[in-house]
């Protein structure tokens, strides 16, 4: 209990007050912070992971279909868990699928551990299925590892404070990146095996993915730089500071654009040396994490109360 | 006050807000006070987007939230424009060594590492009285009262004084409106 007079006691209250009080009740732009690392990480894992099965599935690549479910299964799963608060009831997740679009991701998380597992048992010859069967969950393996990477497009758009993220090219964005990164490590992939033809569809892959990737994001950052004023900061935010360069220079010219350049100089020298496939593979995927990352962190409420002209604008 | 004192809510945890509005350009500068907390929205973002489904609505249109139910993915906080819902990543005690009879009381309503937000007093309405802000403003600032009845006061005031709702563009039809 405190004395009258406990000045070291007062001073520690006042401390513990000042830190707890929100430094201001002005209406201003709430930068978004509820989304940090381990969900950046959980939506990356998600985007390479889903990406490298699409491509690993159509070029029958037996060893990227196992990294793609690990990827998915087990380290997107696994920072998604990390992520929440109380991971022991993380099965809550599939409890409204009709209107969370976290939710839904949650069923389309489970229908690929079945169906990719079934499609991998099968691709090993560890189980003997019907014909039909092996189709079918070959089938729904790809669907839903689509659905995985552009449901998270869906999620950030349930958020109409936040204008950057709510706009109707974001979840395509975030498809055709992912696309891009599974491209980037089926370049990895390949540096192993090595079989010319597929490199050449990995070009093209990687050069019509990463081609629509940098288009969407262009056309996305102009049309919400002229939008809202929580839009324009975060437009200023993507395109300044340190944020800046991880988005600009990281995601666009790294993880997109270098990568654009040698895959092209590769396909007209119809010659993929092993450095150029790891410096595309490993620009790729590094350069999606960081377009995740700044995307994230980029995110602006808007004001609670509308705004107009002379609102302090603080974060 | 009322709010904090009747709820119990941890520090830095505050369900009803009075934001400070400045606008204008000097040297006409106006400044405005304007309370904020849960809208008690009729298409609240909160219910659609959480996973768990621990958001609900009760008869009437409040929205409640069951902590029990939530994972803490904190969608709803992305999801809410009028960031009227707190994240408790810790549940602290005003004094550093003892719990205040408030916080004795409330504590336990509240979980660490899920959401907690303004139920206009869930508890008082359901004993017929006010929410606590309402029924403690000095100045008589607050009405509360039934919407969906047009003869009630509040449907009176909102018609004769321009009631207006924050945000609609958002479509969350929000149950606060604010009088011109």
């Amino acid at each position: 209990m405190m004395q009258i007079g406990d000045t070291e006691k007062a001073a520690e209250l006042m401390l513990r007050y000042e830190r707890n009080v929100p430094q201001s009740f002005e209406v201003q732009f709430r930068a978004q912070s509820d989304w940090r690392f381990w969900e950046t990480a959980a939506f990356y894992f998600g985007g390479v992971g889903g990406g490298l099965y699409v491509v690993s599935q159509i070029l029958q690549l037996q060893i990227g279909l196992i990294v793609g479910y690990v990827l998915v299964v087990v380290l997107k799963n696994g920072a998604h868990l990390l992520s929440a608060s109380k991971p022991s009831r993380a099965l809550r997740a599939f409890a409204n699928p009709k209107s969370s679009w976290v939710s839904r991701g949650s069923y389309f998380l489970f229908l690929f551990t079945v169906f990719a597992a079934l499609n991998i048992a099968c691709q090993f010859e560890l189980i003997e299925v019907g014909d039909v069967i092996e189709h079918s969950a070959s089938i729904l393996a790809f669907l839903s590892a689509c659905l995985i990477m552009i449901y998270i497009g869906f999620v950030m758009g349930q958020s109409r404070a936040i204008p950057l993220w709510y706009t109707p090219t974001l979840p395509v964005m975030l498809l055709t990146y992912s696309l891009a990164m599974g491209g980037g490590a089926g370049f990895l992939h390949q540096l192993v095996i090595g079989i010319e033809q597929r490199f050449i569809f990995l070009g093209w892959w990687l050069l019509i993915t990463d081609g629509l990737t940098l288009l969407l994001a262009v056309i996305s950052v102009y049309m919400v730089s002229i939008s809202s004023p929580a839009a324009r900061i975060s437009v200023q935010q993507l395109t300044k500071g340190k944020l800046g360069v991880l988005f600009v220079g990281g995601a666009l010219i790294a993880g997109l654009l270098i990568p654009m350049i040698l895959t092209g100089y590769g396909l007209i020298e119809k010659d993929f040396s092993s450095s150029l496939c790891f410096l595309v593979g490993i620009l790729t995927l590094l350069g999606g994490f960081m377009f995740e990352f700044a995307l994230l962190r980029a995110g602006v409420h808007n004001t609670a109360v509308n705004v107009d002209c002379g609102t302090v604008v603080r974060f | 006050m009322a709010c904090k004192t009747h709820n119990g809510t941890p520090p830095g945890v505050f369900f009803r807000r009075v934001l400070e509005k400045i606008s204008g350009k000097f040297p006409e500068i106006k400044r405005t006070y304007v309370p904020t907390q849960c809208m008690q929205c009729e298409d609240p973002p909160c219910v659609k987007c959480c996973p768990a489904g621990a958001f609900s609505k009760r008869e009437g249109g409040i929205v409640l939230v069951d902590n029990d139910k939530c994972y803490g993915a904190r969608v709803c906080r992305v999801a809410c424009p009028y960031d009227a819902i707190s994240f408790l990543e810790d549940i602290p005690t005003y004094y550093p060594d003892q719990m205040t009879l408030a916080e004795q009381l409330w504590h336990k309503n509240y979980q660490r590492g899920t959401v907690a937000k303004c139920t206009f007093c869930n508890d008082r309405l359901q004993d017929g009285l006010l929410p606590a802000c309402v029924q403690t403003c000095p100045t008589d600032a607050l009405k509360f009262g039934d919407l969906n009845d047009p003869k009630s006061a509040v449907s009176k005031l909102i018609k004769t004084r321009r009631g207006y709702q924050l945000h609609p563009e958002y479509g969350t039809n929000s149950s606060v409106y604010y009088l011109s």
